[in-house]
């Protein structure tokens, strides 16, 4: 299979005064045709950072690309002016939010919202934009689709607002879904339903998706592969039987440990000690060095590499170094 | 489960909130039912689990019970005896809460030990040192060091300033906390150590718990006996092993199959509810979940179904258990 993004040593820094912030560090990855490919991490671990790289939405009054290619097919899309970046934006690679309130603008309807990226990209004119978005929010489950287009976003409930949003990233057959927390602002009843939706239509159109997230619930339900992400740069990367099965980096192993379970009790939770630290670039340790039960005096000196552990499969941790060669990728 | 002494008893509690717009013309006809005839009873030294979705009444039944809100009618009883103005004071310094918020929930403008220590100065006549001494021995009790005393929220953490709230609600020595989604704020990996944490006090000081969550598997980790809540009404109460092994109330059943599990080999099969949940103005007649029910009957649409025991502690509000209401 082809793949439809290739993302090589990606680096995102935070400048302030006086410290640079290495939020994405070095990301390398790829997406399949037709894949979901799972993103996990905690807060400030950088997984949004990356997606908004992908599409640059930073704001470059702070934040700079340092390094790295995000090639879309064959094309180097960083390096593509403003102009041409955004006939890809919206068209090829599409985005949905955690917080669709605050993504939808207030003051449009939802007809205006869906006909807009219609006009702008495909050319329609007015009136056929607002036929298909009808289609659209049929598409995406919204009952009386014709009563909804002259609503506005406040008077739809979360899960519809998220639909909405679902709505307008697929305008355009996009061929990459980005999905930044889609679900984590909704009840469990909602996510749910959302889930199912956005897994229906993916297979539908047949696009890759890339899933931002923290619940590992989520991502061990719908993801193919998963990236996991500490500290600005994958610790881990693989099938998601396999890391689920044999987590081989110890934070994934720690994090799966963590969450309590519906199917079995235990009296006491696995936790990972201390909380994640703040990293100042440059990095020259591993940087789950101070959280990790397993660490030693290499961990403090320099900063693993990916070592391969299996079939498409690779863990940032010295203990492989000796087991397995180093990661020929990059 | 029998045989155990009552802490805290809450009977037929109403809580109804004026959801008129105009405010100054006052003709009350809408109004939202937030708490809707709830009873129950949380004993000694358990830990009673609260789960429901957003907009079901959880927060506001939790801030009822510790007349935070005053309620619009309804009983609650404290180890056997009502809670009226009187006993009111007295209440509190047994019974605290922590929140959800660990950024919104302590004040930025005080210390840390002022934060700890500030109960101890409504509710008790100890001097100085020996305030010092007893904040000192909960800082290290919750994971936290003696230096922190001096230190400021802003200068912790979201994990660190959720055990500042433990150690805030563990000052007066208290029988009954009242947890309202203190875990959801946080990340994985703080979770698993506050939820450890939550277990080690219960331990040490003989707790009460009434825990909400709307995350299943924390409330399940945490809980004896667990109340699913809809709409302002308890639909199911049991034990957690009787619920999850023999969920009965359909709303149950499609919130237990709709938490995604962290494990890629269990395919289950999942019940998607249809729709969002009715807004709580001008609740539907009848059973508030009989327009996402996919086993309603006529009479779900015309009558409120009771919570009734059925066998060994398994409270159910449905119509088609039991005798049919």
């Amino acid at each position: 299979m082809n793949n439809v993004l290739t993302v090589k040593n990606l680096k995102t820094y935070y400048y302030s005064k006086s410290k640079v912030v290495p939020a994405v560090d070095g990301i390398t990855f790829f997406l399949k045709e037709k894949e979901t490919l799972g993103i996990v991490g905690e807060s400030g671990c950088g997984k949004s950072t990356v997606a908004r790289s992908i599409i640059n939405l930073l704001d470059h009054t702070y934040t700079k690309i340092e390094a790295g290619e995000v090639i879309f097919h064959t094309e180097n899309i960083l390096k593509l002016n403003a102009k041409e970046m955004s006939k890809i934006r919206g068209k090829k690679i599409s985005m949905i939010f955690q917080n669709p309130l605050t993504s939808l603008n207030p003051v449009y309807t939802i007809g205006d919202q869906i006909s807009e990226i219609l006009m702008l990209h495909e050319g329609m004119s007015k009136k056929a934009a607002l036929i298909r978005s009808v289609e659209l929010l049929q598409l995406v489950g919204i009952p009386a689709p014709e009563s909804r287009l002259t609503d506005y976003p406040h008077l739809l409930s979360g899960g519809m607002q998220q639909r909405v949003l679902i709505a307008i990233a697929l305008a355009c057959n996009p061929e990459i879904l980005i999905a930044d927390e889609p679900t984590t602002a909704l009840d469990v009843t909602i996510q749910a339903q959302i889930l199912d939706l956005i897994n229906k239509i993916k297979e539908q159109y047949g696009m890759g998706m890339i899933l931002i997230t923290h619940n590992m619930g989520v991502v061990a339900e719908i993801c193919d592969r998963i990236l996991v992400m500490y500290g600005g740069v994958v610790v881990e990367e693989g099938a998601t039987q396999d890391i689920f099965a044999t987590p081989c980096h110890p934070y994934t192993k720690g994090l799966l440990d963590s969450i309590p379970s519906i199917t079995n009790d235990r009296d006491e939770l696995f936790s990972i000690a201390g909380s994640v630290p703040r990293f100042f670039h440059p990095v020259k340790q591993c940087r789950f060095a101070s959280r990790c039960s397993f660490a030693y005096q290499k961990c403090w000196e320099c900063e693993p590499p990916l070592f391969p552990v299996g079939q498409e499969r690779w863990s940032r941790c010295w203990q492989f170094e000796k087991t397995n060669g180093e990661d020929n990728r990059a | 489960m029998h045989n155990r002494e009552p802490l805290v008893e809450v009977k037929n509690l109403k809580k109804y909130f004026s959801a008129n717009k105009e405010m100054f013309l006052k003709k009350a006809t809408r109004v939202v039912k937030a708490v809707d005839d709830v009873s129950f009873t949380v004993y000694k030294g358990e830990t009673l689990g609260l789960i429901g979705e957003s907009g079901c009444g959880k927060s506001t039944l939790l801030r009822v019970i510790l007349g935070l809100v005053a309620a619009t009618s309804g009983e609650i009883y404290y180890k056997g005896s009502i809670i009226d103005k009187t006993r009111l004071k007295n209440f509190r310094k047994e019974s605290q809460m922590i929140f959800q918020d660990p950024y919104s929930s302590l004040d930025p403008r005080m210390s840390i030990q002022r934060i700890i220590e500030e109960p101890l100065r409504i509710h008790t006549k100890l001097d100085r040192k020996e305030k010092t001494n007893l904040v000192v021995s909960l800082l290290k009790k919750t994971g936290l060091a003696e230096d922190d005393l001096k230190k400021y929220p802003h200068e912790f953490s979201g994990g660190q300033r959720q055990r500042i709230g433990i150690a805030r609600a563990l000052v007066m020595n208290p029988e009954f906390i009242v947890c309202d989604e203190p875990v959801s704020a946080l990340d994985m990996s703080i979770q698993a150590q506050i939820l450890n944490l939550f277990k080690n006090m219960q331990k040490e000081f003989n707790l009460t718990y009434l825990f909400v969550s709307h995350d299943m598997s924390v409330v399940k980790h945490v809980s004896d006996r667990i109340a699913v809540m809809y709409l302002g009404r308890i639909v199911e109460l049991a034990t957690k092993h009787t619920l999850f092994d023999n969920t009965l109330h359909p709303y149950s059943v499609a919130l237990m199959s709709a938490i995604p599990i962290p494990d890629p080999t269990v395919k289950k099969k999942r019940i998607l509810l249809e729709g969002d949940i009715p807004s709580p103005i001008d609740t539907p007649p009848g059973c508030s979940f009989h327009t996402r029910c996919l086993q309603a009957l006529p009479i779900c649409r015309q009558q409120t179904p009771p919570l009734k025991e059925l066998a060994g502690n398994h409270f159910v509000a449905c119509h088609l258990f039991g005798s049919g209401g």
